[in-house]
């Protein structure tokens, strides 16, 4: 396992079992979620670097999917197979693969209005436009993974502040405000 | 040397809150487990 990488958490009060590995191979990563699964575990969080997969699984029930390497169409065709099957995204990445951009996602049963979005790293104008327009529409961001712009929004209320490419003080800065306010990270990624 | 930045997300939420970054592997496991320990105690 990888031991000089860089890693990021967050954590916050739950209870039950909790289990992560980090810096497996895809055979690795699948035999132990497989393993995982069988004992009524699910993933919360999966990354993907370097084709090392980290990954997060606490106890759930129902279906679980997850895919690497997708191309965007293909991305999208899965995600409304698994939509019309009460399946919702909860975390996805993007980043060049041999052939262009590939795709990873997990779904796990959902309901209700999904939304998800990719672009660039540039594009935060244009995130900040559809953030304002799901925030309206009462969606909240439920993930916002790397790399480029990445985002997931599900059903929600509430404040929602978003930080974006931002330094390690400012990061700093904006979580001790916004925990004094009664807020909690829902979603932390690290970028270079 | 690459400089690093974070992107996140806040929602409304209550109770601790503890995050790392740039951490080892074995310091980010030694992180979770303290971790784990204080919401057992």
């Amino acid at each position: 396992m990888r031991k000089d990488g860089g890693y990021t958490g967050v954590w916050r009060p739950g209870v039950g079992e909790q289990h992560w590995v980090g810096g497996f191979d895809h055979d690795d990563f699948k035999q132990r979620d497989t393993e995982y699964f069988k004992k009524g575990l699910r993933l919360v969080a999966m990354h993907i670097s370097n084709d090392e997969y980290t990954g997060v699984w606490r106890p759930g029930a129902g279906e679980q999917h997850w895919h690497t390497g997708l191309g965007f169409d293909e991305f999208k065709q899965k995600d409304k197979e698994y939509f019309d099957k009460g399946l919702r995204l909860i975390t996805m990445e993007s980043r060049y693969g041999g052939d262009g951009i590939k795709f990873m996602g997990v779904w796990r049963p959902g309901t209700g209005a999904q939304r998800w979005w990719t672009e660039g790293g540039d594009k935060f104008d244009e995130f900040k436009k559809k953030d304002l327009e799901h925030f309206n529409q009462g969606l909240r961001l439920i993930a916002f993974p790397p790399y480029g712009l990445n985002a997931i929004w599900h059903p929600g209320s509430g404040d929602q502040w978003v930080k974006f490419a931002v330094s390690l003080d400012e990061f700093k800065k904006a979580d001790k405000e916004y925990f004094e306010q009664g807020l909690r990270l829902v979603d932390l990624s690290v970028g270079a | 040397m690459a400089t690093v930045n974070y992107s996140a997300v806040w929602r409304p939420g209550a109770g601790a809150q503890w995050w790392v970054s740039g951490v080892s592997f074995d310091s980010f496991k030694e992180k979770d487990t303290d971790h784990l320990i204080m919401v057992s105690d």
